[in-house]
């Protein structure tokens, strides 16, 4: 698949770089530094419809391609190992996902709760319900490596009996197949962890239903597509781990991308992670846009990291094929980049008008630069087709909305990163206020950015224009935050309460 | 869209791509429209609160 990519790809660049040449050629007539910038930002432009490629070919892949209808067969084997059900909360306990998920219909489970709560209402509700149900509870004297270092007090110690295990995030259900079924795509030696699909549920919140969609279209399209044909990474939750493959990495990387660091390490080992799309596990988005911006934080912070200290891992390892190493740079260098990246804008919308130097890209790669930009939705588009076009279209400008006014956000992780090292953020579970004020308030960086942007871009170049794809999702930045308003449900406590009431 | 990192990079790639251009009056146009739906749809959903 991604000889297909490079090679649509590459017949894009070429024609492009006869385009360019003369602006290259007036840059460096100008000045050598100026000749530079512009051949680092053509480089930029390429780096992104490479990426662009890859999100057209993808979920054209998944719907193409037989691997939908691959998967292994029951296993034979009567053997029944011992598979630890490891629920790891931190001061978001969900007594109803836990409960949910160990019931299984697989008799050989143990289960333990790894509680890193700091809030003591959080111990007091993992406590009592440890005390109700006789589920082990294990706790450590500080909360040093994040979740894989809150993974590995427990696997390193007692853990090592399991023959495999299950990372349970605090929001997550599993369904009651969850260890028969995954057991059976380990009859295959070469599996050292198998992701499982997931949908978005429990969506109490406008914000949570409005953007739940993209979740369910997400997963099996892209995991499906990795596993098969780029690299396929451990996400986290809903995941099985076998202990042989655990000890072989030697436990969980104690940064905050744990997941894709083990992953990495253990395909260098000779283990790969394999992708379930028929074990449907659930999970929560966000509750609201605060909550969805700290997990966006998280992410761009922990990719930083995870560019930090793997990047010589990921370029020079034998056992990563070349299609790996390009999958896992498409899809986790382009957050921490974004600094980087920022850079050719002020060069480009700042710097150069101030010198007085002009220039233009040839307008026509605007066409395929517009596409890539776009291409990010088709999966949604082919997903959910058949839906209102109305819903859609409006699912569609919410997405881009949302995503977009993540630019911001990830700038400053960048930067904050850069200088004070990453953060794990539990994303919170009950959406905050919806008032004027909080919005305003907890967005006010990212509004006074985006007018800065905009003025000095206007001075300087002349026109605005170059850079209203960044302002617009700042504009609608307060509509997002206060996009809840007027729900009755958010909480979460009262929304399992309801959930209970229904069922009886 | 969910997962995509590459909203921010596509964004910047079109903003380097018009910098040379002189499109000063529609930019303020499409700001413009921007801000006046955004303050609709943020007004509905207050209103949506009050009611």
């Amino acid at each position: 698949m991604y000889i297909i990519i490079v090679a649509a790809w590459l017949l894009l660049c070429v024609p492009s770089a006869y385009a360019v040449r003369p602006v290259i050629q007036a840059g460096f007539r100008r000045d050598d530094a100026i000749g530079v910038i512009i051949v680092l930002t053509t480089v930029f432009i390429a780096y992104f419809w490479l990426n662009g490629i890859k999100d057209v070919v993808y979920p054209f892949a998944y719907r193409l391609t037989p691997w939908r209808k691959q998967s292994p067969p029951p296993r034979a084997a009567p053997d029944m190992p011992l598979v630890g059900l490891v629920y790891v909360t931190c001061n978001d306990f969900s007594e109803y996902a836990l409960a949910s998920s160990i019931v299984q219909d697989y008799p050989n489970c143990r289960r333990v709760i790894l509680d890193d709560s700091s809030r003591p209402e959080y111990i007091a509700q993992v406590d009592e319900y440890a005390q109700a149900t006789g589920i082990e509870v294990v706790r450590r004297g500080d909360r040093r490596g994040f979740k894989g270092g809150n993974l590995n007090n427990y696997l390193r110690a007692a853990g090592q009996r399991l023959d495999y295990f299950v990372i349970i995030d605090s929001d997550e259900i599993l369904p009651p197949n969850f260890v028969t079924r995954a057991l059976d795509y380990f009859e295959d030696p070469s599996v050292g962890v198998l992701q499982a699909n997931h949908v978005a549920t429990r969506n109490r919140t406008t914000f949570m239903r409005t953007f739940a969609p993209g979740v369910d279209a997400h997963w099996p399209a892209y995991q499906l597509v990795k596993a098969h044909a780029g690299f396929m990474s451990l996400l986290g939750h809903g995941a099985m781990v076998s202990m042989e493959c655990y000890n072989a990495v030697a436990g969980f990387p104690e940064v905050v991308a744990e997941d894709i660091g083990f992953a990495i390490d253990a395909r260098v080992r000779g283990y790969r992670v394999d992708f379930a799309a028929d074990i449907l596990c659930e999970e929560e988005f966000p509750p609201d846009y605060a909550a969805f911006k700290k997990r966006h934080r998280k992410w761009t912070e922990g990719n930083m990291e995870f560019m930090r200290q793997y990047t010589r891992r990921i370029l020079f390892s034998r056992n990563l094929a070349w299609y790996e190493r390009l999958d896992i740079i498409l899809f986790t260098y382009s957050l921490p980049l974004t600094g980087v990246f920022s850079l050719y804008v002020v060069a480009n919308a700042v710097l150069f008008p101030l010198i007085k130097f002009r220039y233009e890209y040839p307008l026509w790669m605007l066409v395929p630069t517009v596409v890539c930009l776009v291409a990010p939705t088709i999966n949604d588009m082919l997903t959910w087709r058949k839906a209102p076009k109305h819903r859609l279209v409006s699912y569609l400008l919410h997405s881009s909305i949302l995503f977009g006014s993540m630019f911001f956000v990830s700038l400053f992780a960048c930067v904050r990163t850069m200088f004070k090292g990453s953060h794990f953020n539990v994303t919170p579970k009950n959406p905050g206020s919806t008032s004027l004020k909080t919005a305003v308030a907890r967005n006010v960086a990212e509004l006074a950015a985006g007018l800065v942007l905009a003025v000095i871009v206007e001075v300087t170049a002349g026109s605005v224009f170059p850079v209203v794809l960044l302002i617009i999702p700042v504009i609608f930045i307060i509509y997002l935050s206060v996009m809840n308003a007027g729900d009755t449900t958010g909480n979460r406590d009262d929304h399992i309460h309801n959930l209970h009431e229904e069922k009886r | 869209m969910y997962g995509n990192t590459s909203v921010a990079g596509g964004v910047l790639a079109a903003s380097v791509i018009t910098a040379g251009s002189d499109w000063s009056l529609t930019g303020f146009g499409v700001l413009g429209v921007s801000i006046i739906a955004a303050g609709v749809m943020t007004a509905r959903r207050l209103g949506r609160l009050r009611r």
